[in-house]
C-alpha cells in the first residue's frame, strides 16, 4: 500500500519533470530570439537586455556540456564541474521555481506570484461550483436512467447527455447570455462581482468569504455571477458523469446479490442504495477525476466569455500579449493541479475498492 | 405422425441456407440495425456530401462577400439564417465552413493515428527499455490537459488552420499511442502470436499481418470518437482567435465574428454556427457509441 503510493508519487514527479523541460522548451520553440519574441521588434534595447539576463539567455539550453570537457582538460576539478554541468537556463529555472520564484510579468512588471495569487482562487471557485453542478445533475439522471432503462426519462436525458458532450461551451456559454442576460435581464453577464462594489476577501472564494464575514447580500451577488458560468463550464462534465453513471449503475444491476437482495424482500430504494450504488462507485469516482483536467482547460473558454478574473482568462490574455513567462507558469500550474487529482482518485482506489490490493 | 414431427424439428434452422458472414459484415448489419448509429450516419453522411459538394456547386469567395444593406437582417425568406455584421447570408457561409470542420477533423486524426498508432504498436511489440521510454514521453503529453495543450501550440506557431491541425494532432499521439500498446499487450500472448513466431514469421509480418487486424476495432472506435474532439478543439482555437482566420466561413471563427452582436439581440449569428458545430460533433458521437457496440458484441450491456 504504501509502496504503491511511493510509486505514484515517483511517477507523478517523474512526469511534472518531463512537463517542466516541455513548458521550459516552450518559448525557445517560437522562431527568433525569445527576448525580442516577448517584447515586439521596436524594443528597447536595455528592455531586451533586462529579459535576457532574467531568462539568462547566454547560457547553454538545457545542460551545460562545455563544463565536461573542462573536467576531462583538467581545467577545473571534479566537483566544480559537476556544479558547471548544470548551470544551465532550464535547471535555473527549475531552481527558481522550487524556490518559489516564479518570475515577472513581461507586461505587467508585477511577480507572477502575486497575480497568481489573485487569480487562482476564482478558477477554484467556477471549477468546484461547476463540479458541483455537473455531480448533482449527473449523478441522479444517470441513476435514474439505469433502473428505468429504456424509459422515455432514459432515452430523453441520455440524447440529451450525448448533446451535452457535443456541444463547444463556449457557445453553449454565449446562449446563456444572450438568453438570461441580455433578452431576460436576469443575470450579471461578465465579472465575479459587481464592479461598483468590493468585497472583505480572506480565502478569495467569494462565496465562502461572504459567508464568513456574514454578508448575506454579497453571497447572492456573488452566487448570481457565478450560475451562468459554472453551467456553461459544468455542462460536459455534467453528461460525462450523467453517461458513466448509467453504464456503471446497469452493469451492477446485473449481478447476483442485487437479485438476491430483491429476492430478500427488499425495498427497490434500499437495494439501488445501499447495494448497487456503493459497487457502482468507483468508475463514477473516476470519471469525475478525470474531468478535473477538461475542467481547467475548459475554464480558458468560460472565463474568457464571461469576463472572469481566474486563470484561463490570464492565461489566454498572456497569450495574446506574448507574456510568455505567464503563459509557462500558468501551463505549469494546471498542469500540476490535474497531475494532483489524478494522483489523488489513484491513491482512493485502494480506500474505496477493498478487492484491490496492490503487490 | 412421426414424420409430421421430423419435419417440424427440421424446418426452424436450416444450416445449409444460412449465408456465410464475415466478422465486417456481421459488424455492418449490427451497425445499421441500431437507430442511433443510423442516425448518425445520415448527420455524418450529410456533412460530407455537403463539404464535398458546396465547393462545386456555389464559388464562394469570402474576401468580396459583404452586403452591408443587408447588414444583421433577422431570418428571412431570403436569408433563411438571416445575415451578419457584414451583411452576409448566414447558411451560405455556414454550408462552405463544413468543409474545414471535416479536413481538421480528418487530419489532425489521421496525425495522431498514424505517429500515436505506431509509437504505441512498437512500445508494445519490443517491451523493454524502448516501451519504457516512450510511454514515459507520452505521459508527460498525456499530463497537459488536451484543450490547454492544443492551445499552447498554437499560441508558439502561430494562429492559422494548418497549425490547428498540428496542434490537435500532437493531442491526439498519446491517446493511439496508449491504446494501440495496451491492444497490441493483450494480443502479444495469444497462441496464434506464439504460432506466428514459431513458424518462422519475421517481426514486421507478425505485426502487419497477425497483430493489426486484431487491435482493429477500438482503434477505428476511437478514430471516430477522436474526429468528433477535434472538430470540437479547433472550432474551440477558432473561436479564440487561434484557428482559421476570418474572413473565412470556420465556424469556430464565424462565433467569434459576431458574438459581441448578441447584445444588439442578433441571436441568428450565433444559433446557427453552434448548432452546426454540435450536429456534426453529435452525429460522430453517435456513429462512434454504435460502432463500439457493433464491433465489440461482448460490451453490450
Amino acid at each position: 500500500m504504501t509502496r504503491h503510493i511511493i510509486n505514484h508519487l515517483l511517477s507523478l514527479i517523474l512526469t511534472m519533470l518531463g512537463v517542466t523541460i516541455l513548458v521550459f522548451l516552450f518559448i525557445h520553440l517560437i522562431p527568433g530570439d525569445p527576448a525580442i519574441v516577448m517584447l515586439g521588434e521596436h524594443a528597447a534595447v536595455e528592455n531586451v537586455e533586462r529579459i535576457r539576463e532574467q531568462l539568462g539567455l547566454n547560457k547553454s539550453l538545457i545542460l551545460n556540456l562545455d563544463a565536461m570537457g573542462q573536467v576531462f582538460r583538467g581545467e577545473i576539478s571534479i566537483g566544480e564541474g559537476f556544479k558547471g554541468f548544470f548551470d544551465s537556463q532550464y535547471f535555473g529555472f527549475l531552481g527558481r521555481l522550487l524556490q518559489g520564484d516564479l518570475g515577472r510579468s513581461v507586461h505587467e512588471h508585477t511577480p507572477i506570484a502575486d497575480l497568481l495569487k489573485l487569480k487562482f482562487p476564482a478558477t477554484v471557485e467556477l471549477s468546484l461550483m461547476a463540479m458541483v453542478f455537473a455531480i448533482a445533475v449527473g449523478m441522479p439522471a444517470g441513476i435514474i436512467s439505469a433502473t428505468r432503462r429504456n424509459s422515455v426519462f432514459d432515452n430523453v436525458s441520455m440524447i440529451g447527455a450525448l448533446m451535452g458532450v457535443s456541444m463547444p461551451i463556449f457557445w453553449l456559454g454565449l446562449m446563456l447570455i444572450y438568453f438570461f442576460g441580455v433578452k431576460l435581464g436576469l443575470m450579471p453577464t461578465y465579472g465575479r462581482f459587481p464592479v461598483y462594489l468590493s468585497l472583505e476577501t480572506v480565502t478569495g472564494l467569494y462565496i465562502l468569504d461572504s459567508i464568513i464575514t456574514g454578508n448575506l447580500e454579497a453571497l447572492g451577488l456573488a452566487l448570481k455571477h457565478l450560475a451562468m458560468p459554472s453551467v456553461a463550464l459544468g455542462t460536459i462534465p455534467m453528461a460525462t458523469i450523467a453517461r458513466m453513471t448509467r453504464s456503471s449503475v446497469l452493469e451492477v444491476l446485473q449481478q447476483d446479490y442485487i437479485r438476491t437482495a430483491y429476492a430478500k424482500g427488499l425495498r427497490e430504494r434500499v437495494v439501488i442504495i445501499r447495494h448497487a450504488l456503493k459497487n457502482a462507485f468507483l468508475p463514477i469516482i473516476t470519471v469525475i477525476g478525470l474531468q478535473v483536467g477538461g475542467l481547467l482547460a475548459g475554464a480558458i473558454m468560460t472565463e474568457t466569455i464571461f469576463s472572469w478574473p481566474g486563470v484561463g482568462k490570464w492565461v489566454y490574455d498572456a497569450i495574446l500579449a506574448r507574456d510568455y513567462p505567464v503563459v509557462q507558469v500558468a501551463v505549469l500550474i494546471i498542469t500540476l493541479v490535474v497531475a494532483i487529482v489524478n494522483l489523488a482518485v489513484d491513491i482512493s482506489y485502494v480506500y474505496l475498492n477493498p478487492r484491490i490490493r496492490y503487490e | 405422425m412421426a414424420e409430421t414431427t421430423a419435419r417440424k424439428v427440421e424446418l426452424p434452422v436450416d444450416f445449409a441456407v444460412r449465408e456465410h458472414r464475415s466478422l465486417w459484415g456481421d459488424a455492418w448489419r449490427r451497425l445499421i440495425s441500431l437507430n442511433t448509429a443510423r442516425l448518425g450516419m445520415v448527420i455524418v453522411g450529410v456533412l460530407l456530401l455537403v463539404s464535398i459538394l458546396a465547393p462545386i456547386v456555389h464559388d464562394y469567395n469570402p474576401k468580396i462577400d459583404s452586403n452591408l444593406e443587408e447588414r444583421l437582417k433577422p431570418p428571412s425568406r431570403e436569408h433563411v439564417l438571416g445575415t451578419d455584421n457584414l451583411g452576409r447570408d448566414v447558411l451560405v457561409r455556414l454550408i462552405h465552413g463544413a468543409r474545414y470542420s471535416l479536413v481538421v477533423g480528418v487530419i489532425s486524426v489521421s496525425i495522431g493515428l498514424i505517429i500515436g498508432g505506431t509509437l504505441g504498436m512498437l512500445a508494445g511489440f519490443i517491451g523493454g527499455a524502448t516501451d519504457r521510454i516512450i510511454m514515459r514521453c507520452m505521459d508527460v503529453i498525456l499530463a497537459f490537459p488536451a484543450m490547454l495543450l492544443a492551445i499552447a501550440i498554437v499560441a508558439v506557431r502561430g494562429p492559422g488552420l494548418n497549425n490547428t491541425m498540428v496542434a490537435v494532432g500532437v493531442v491526439f499521439i498519446p491517446i493511439f499511442a496508449r491504446l494501440a500498446r495496451s491492444m497490441v499487450l493483450s494480443v502479444k500472448e495469444s497462441e496464434y502470436i506464439t504460432a506466428a513466431i514459431c513458424a518462422g514469421a519475421t517481426g514486421r509480418r507478425i505485426l502487419w499481418r497477425h497483430v493489426l487486424p486484431n487491435i482493429l476495432s477500438p482503434i477505428i472506435v476511437q478514430t471516430t470518437l477522436g474526429l468528433a474532439s477535434a472538430i470540437l478543439w479547433a472550432a474551440g482555437l477558432g473561436f479564440l482567435g487561434l484557428g482559421q482566420q476570418p474572413p473565412k466561413p470556420e465556424w469556430g471563427a464565424m462565433l467569434s465574428d459576431s458574438y459581441k452582436f448578441l447584445a444588439k439581440g442578433a441571436w441568428w449569428v450565433i444559433v446557427s454556427p453552434g448548432v452546426a458545430i454540435m450536429l456534426a460533433v453529435f452525429g460522430l458521437n453517435l456513429m462512434g457509441d454504435g460502432l463500439r457496440d457493433a464491433l465489440d458484441p461482448k460490451l453490450q450491456v
